[in-house]
């Protein structure tokens, strides 16, 4: 079996055997990203040489029998949106894309001390905002099973990167879908966790109420040991829970006796495209044939969810954001350039005997801001800040931002309810299988709609995971959506792993040799 | 962009058909509590490595364009 097929699970056992080092892994790791990432743009950086030395170092303490990390010599891709400590980055924006942070996030953190190997960055949507990879300041993600489709978004580049065997792990993160949906159209397995289960410490902010980090794999067992290693709780987080991490890699083989599994009617109607219907149907039989029982369940505010999103999300992005100002840090305008502009537009004002208007001029640090943002920020991002701002705007807050709260807590309260008759809720994860590059670019609304089915998730705070379950007629990957109840990762991971073992779909790869 | 975002607004605007009277708003998905920290001095981060990501820097201090006009 050759390398970039096998799970992570796998490899790290034949590391532990003595039959294959890190420097051979991360070797075969490079030399695919070599061959194929000119074409598919998965990553942004990749440190060759450090991730070699750290493996080899890797390498050298597990031969002399010395004490190695859960993750020891394996290659994981992180996020561009996760801190690195000296080292580039930039979620994908101009603003960003000289910024160093001064420290590792706690995921980071807990990655080296799992002797994992960093193996590079990988690209997204700026501050992962989109659903696409289209909105990234550098480069467009092509999906390894038709590079004329989007990857999805925003993890786009934590996906591709494993369904195309670049790496057997990565890290995303998922504000409203953003591990979940690219997970499903790469044909990888993706987790959103708990709200609080990974500290977002280190995490660059796009919506904090929302915002979670979590893992993708090519398989459930090695998103269950890549979720052990970076949960948990931290004090630099003060949002991070504090309850102790379950075992999830030891409880998964057991199958989980008497599942309810729920379907909500809202979410197999209109909209949904026949060939993810028809898989999702099959997935259905398969938890049937294995002893489950599935009811329809309603969620009655999932069609306002969306809009609740698209109302909560950018109003955090707008407040979060503010601080890029050109002032400590990321880019910022030429001001040379800036002042003579300023000044001419004084004196033309000025000649024209305009002095109300003269006085109304931006001064130099406030044009220097909106230059700044203007020239740093793509336009989704602005997008998002404007959307934001006018929902908070005084004369609007109630009607939209304090609305859209409300709504929240109905659609948290649809989960609660249901949950207490349904162990899983069992839907989709996007309305079609992967799209064409370009197809939503003029159209923002209608890329928000294709994260009708994965928002609820994180306003409601509950962790859902992603799995492979079909593939449409034109070979593209098609996902399952399995949702849990708050903390329920390992009954949402034992699920998976349930209807993995039953099929086969995580073993068709899209590149079979580096 | 101002059709685009018309648009944005225009469906966001359908959450007006709820009733929401007696309804909490949700800030968070977690209810949070005050977290406090034992008052210990730490480490702090490294000021050069801070300061290095400066656009325009004078020694430890950040310079920006004159705050008050000239």
């Amino acid at each position: 079996m050759s390398l970039l097929n096998s799970s992570a699970t796998e490899l790290l056992s034949r590391m532990q055997a003595g039959e294959l080092t890190s420097v051979e892994l991360v070797n075969a790791c490079l030399q695919q990203i070599e061959a194929h990432d000119d074409r598919l743009q998965a990553f942004l950086r990749v440190d060759r040489a450090a991730a070699l030395a750290r493996a080899e170092e890797i390498d050298q303490r597990r031969a002399r029998g010395e004490a190695v990390g859960r993750l020891a010599g394996l290659p994981v891709a992180v996020k561009d949106v996760l801190c690195t400590l000296d080292e580039p980055t930039t979620c994908a924006s101009r603003m960003l894309e000289k910024f160093k942070p001064p420290y590792d996030a706690t995921v980071v953190q807990k990655l080296k001390a799992a002797d994992a190997v960093l193996i590079g960055k990988t690209n997204m949507d700026e501050f992962a905002m989109g659903g696409s990879n289209e909105n990234s300041a550098f480069q467009i993600t092509r999906n390894p099973w038709d590079s004329d489709r989007i990857p999805g978004g925003s993890s786009g580049g934590a996906a591709a990167c494993v369904a195309a065997g670049m790496a057997p792990l990565s890290i995303g993160s998922d504000t409203g879908g953003s591990i979940r949906q690219p997970a499903a159209l790469c044909g990888v397995v993706g987790m959103k966790p708990t709200y609080g289960r990974v500290s977002r410490y280190g995490l660059i902010a796009f919506a904090s109420s929302l915002d979670q980090v979590g893992p993708l794999a090519a398989t459930v067992e090695d998103v269950a040991l890549l979720s052990e290693v970076i949960s948990g709780h931290d004090a630099c987080d003060a949002t991070s829970l504090d309850q102790p991490v379950p075992d999830y890699t030891s409880s998964l083989q057991q199958p989980l006796e008497g599942l309810r599994i729920g379907l909500p009617g809202e979410q197999f109607g209109d909209g949904l495209d026949g060939e993810v219907a028809a898989a999702l149907q099959a997935a259905v039989q398969v938890y049937q044939d294995l002893g489950a029982t599935v009811t329809e369940i309603e969620l009655p505010h999932s069609k306002y969810a969306v809009a609740t999103y698209y109302i909560i999300a950018p109003s955090e992005a707008s407040s979060n954001l503010a601080r890029y100002d050109g002032a400590h840090y990321g880019y910022r305008t030429d001001v040379t350039q800036m002042q003579q502009q300023l000044d001419l537009e004084r004196a033309e004002l000025a000649a024209q005997g305009d002095e109300a208007a003269v006085a109304q001029l931006d001064s130099p640090l406030v044009r220097m801001y909106r230059q700044t943002r203007a020239e740093g920020f793509g336009p989704e991002v602005k997008r998002r800040i404007m959307l934001g701002t006018y929902a908070l705007s005084a004369g609007y807050y109630d009607a939209y931002y304090l609305k859209a709260l409300k709504v929240r807590r109905l659609i948290a309260e649809d989960f609660r309810e249901a949950f207490a008759k349904v162990d899983v809720i069992l839907g989709p994860v996007t309305p079609t299988p992967a799209f064409p590059i370009g197809e939503k670019v003029d159209d923002p609304l209608s890329m928000y709609l294709v994260d009708l089915y994965t928002v609820s998730a994180n306003l409601a705070g509950i962790p859902g995971i992603s799995v492979p379950c079909g593939f449409s007629s034109e070979g593209l990957p098609i996902g399952l959506q399995l949702q849990a109840p708050p903390l329920a990762e390992d009954r949402l991971l034992r699920a998976a792993f349930m209807y993995q073992q039953a099929t086969e779909w995580h073993r068709r790869k899209v590149m079979t040799k580096a | 962009m101002t059709v685009q975002l018309g648009q944005i607004v225009q469906y966001i605007e359908q959450l007006s058909e709820l009733d929401t009277d007696d309804v909490q708003p949700m800030a968070h998905a977690v209810e949070l509590r005050n977290v406090f920290a034992d008052d210990t001095v730490r480490e702090s981060f490294d000021r050069e490595r801070i300061m290095a990501n400066a656009p325009h820097r004078d020694d430890e201090c950040y310079r920006v364009p004159a705050v008050l006009g000239e």
